[in-house]
């Protein structure tokens, strides 16, 4: 029987960028994809941070099909009936681009196989195949294929790594559910609603009654000529959910006002759900045994930060620092190179992030408050208007500042 | 309405469901939340209070896997070249 020196499952960035590292390092890979093509079953928001993963593949960006560069950053606060918005225009730093992973993923696979690697889709893994504690091959239909190492890049249900016991079953706590809609709309009239030089584009976070005050958010994106418009909602709330279905919930997204002006005459041409996993919060999850290394979302590499959510960089680098463990035939050294890089560095920084986005007041009570009291800071009444500190005092009585500075001082462990 | 939601999809059909809702298991609670939790809508409670899911326009979102768990869905991705297609993603 064939054996290859690595069989990737799955793929996603992670999987591909491991396969494209391996074959350029001239080593003999296998993809398994269970999609008809790359990117078949893969969601995302949105948005590509690529400063991180730039040098480790320094040749990649320059025909990448990105979408456009994120050039304003904007943050609302949704109430009931309106909203308070802040953008950021012109002062973006870093680079990160919006794109669409059909697009994106079969362009990375088509460059992992032009390196030598060989893809193979509508195949998927049933099992890992193990013997005397190794993993030594994959289960496909009635079929086993044989490999040195297997790399599982399966994404964030992680069926296979919990199969053979690597990883106990996904909790709801680590999960957050992802619905989005793409929404096809004209270049210019894009360019123009956004205000837009041509090329760039617009990230914008939303939260409060978006997810009706539960712990979560929305997020818009603009592609080339279309708009990413979706909702995150973290699988814990949904276990005692008591709003409406959720798919109701992105209907009544898009049609409030901030958001209906800006998709009008836009066609959905897409709809789409998938987990995203919240990690950080218990450390990182094992990432190998003899055979086996995990990556990307399946190793659990995805952060949310509220106000930006971050797991294709890290899906990208996963993959890439297992290739290299497996290039200088020190596979045990996965688990090391991700210890040394910017991924754990992360994850160790943002490690109580998770606990304090879980704070329902963040949701309930924040923006439907600031939206409040500055729709009755603009308010000129007839018979005069009220004085500011009066108005201050009123929407923030001492028991409520209170709370405010105890949530403030949370703050310090970020 | 969520039918023509899922209508832009593309979406193949498989041979056999690749979620089944185990013996027995139809009154369960978490079941029950899915009705309102499935993004595709897929769950549906009958008159006498059962559950029943139909996995056509299926999302592979995995949540009614995790809300539910081993217990009392059968869940598998659906077979290879099969399910729902993203052409954007
Ligand atoms: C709604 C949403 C918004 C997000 N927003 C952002 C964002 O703005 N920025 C950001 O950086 N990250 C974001 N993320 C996270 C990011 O999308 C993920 O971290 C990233 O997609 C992970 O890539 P991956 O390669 O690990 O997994 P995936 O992309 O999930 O790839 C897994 C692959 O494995 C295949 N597969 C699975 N099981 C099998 C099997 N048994 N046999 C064969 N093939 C199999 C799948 O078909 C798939 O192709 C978001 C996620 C969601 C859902
Ligand atoms: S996997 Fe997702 S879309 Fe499919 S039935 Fe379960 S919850 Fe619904």
């Amino acid at each position: 029987m064939e054996k290859f020196s690595v069989i990737v499952v799955g793929a996603g960035l992670a999987g591909l960028a491991c396969a494209y590292t391996l074959a350029r390092g001239d080593i003999d890979v296998l993809v398994l994809e269970r999609g008809d093509y790359a990117g078949a079953k893969n969601v995302t928001g949105g948005r590509l941070y690529v400063e991180p993963v730039r040098s480790l593949f320094p040749e990649l960006w320059a025909k990448a099909p990105l979408e456009r560069k994120i050039t304003r950053e904007g943050f609302t606060l949704v109430g009931k009936e309106g909203s308070v918005s802040v953008e950021l225009a012109g002062g973006v730093k870093v680079e990160s681009y919006s794109l669409l992973r059909a697009k994106f993923d079969r362009w990375l696979a088509d460059q992992a196989e032009s390196a030598g690697a060989m893809i193979m889709t509508k195949a998927l893994v049933s099992d890992l195949v193990e013997e005397n504690g190794r993993i030594i091959g994959v289960q496909v239909e009635d079929e086993v294929l044989q490999a040195d190492y297997i790399v599982c890049a399966e994404g964030a249900l992680s069926l296979l790594a919990e199969g053979v016991g690597l990883h106990p079953p996904v909790k709801c706590e680590n999960m957050a559910l992802g619905i989005k809609e793409v929404i096809s709309i004209s270049r210019e009239a894009l360019e123009e609603r956004f205000l837009l030089p041509p090329g760039e584009g617009v990230a914008r976070l939303f939260v409060g009654e978006v997810t009706e005050g539960n712990f979560g958010g929305g997020f818009l994106y603009t592609n080339q000529e279309s708009i990413s418009l979706g909702l995150v909602i973290a699988c814990e709330t949904l276990t005692s959910w008591r709003g409406m279905e959720i798919y109701k919930l992105l209907d009544n997204f898009k049609s409030r006002p901030e958001i209906a002006a800006v998709i009008r005459g836009g066609e959905t041409v897409e709809y789409a759900a998938h987990l995203v996993p919240e990690g950080g919060g218990k450390g990182l999850l094992p990432l190998y045994r003899p055979g086996l290394m995990v990556v990307g979302d399946a190793a659990g590499f995805a952060l949310n930060l509220g106000f930006t959510v971050r797991g294709m960089d890290y899906a990208l680098a996963s993959g890439y620092y297992a290739a290299q463990a497996i290039l200088k035939k020190r596979p045990e050294d996965y688990e090391k190179l991700v210890a040394a890089s910017f991924v754990a560095k992360d994850f160790e920084n943002f490690r109580s992030m998770r606990d304090f986005l879980g704070r329902e007041r963040l949701y309930a009570y924040y923006p439907q408050k600031i939206v409040d009291f500055m729709s009755d800071l603009y308010t000129i009444p007839a018979e005069g208007k009220e004085r500011i500190f009066s108005l201050l005092r009123r929407h923030f009585p001492w028991r409520e500042l209170w709370r405010v500075w105890q949530d403030f001082c949370e703050l310090r462990r970020l | 309405m969520i039918e023509e939601k899922l209508s832009k999809n593309v979406f193949k059909k498989g041979e056999s469901p690749h979620i089944q809702i185990k013996n027995g298991c139809g009154f369960n609670m978490g079941l029950k939340a899915m009705v309102k939790l499935c993004p595709a809508g897929l769950y549906r409670e009958g008159e006498d209070g059962t559950v029943t899911v139909s996995v056509d326009g299926c999302l592979e979102c995995g949540t009614c896997r995790i809300i539910c768990g081993g217990e009392i869905l059968f869940w598998r991705y659906p077979a290879g070249g099969t399910g729902v297609q993203y052409r954007f993603g």
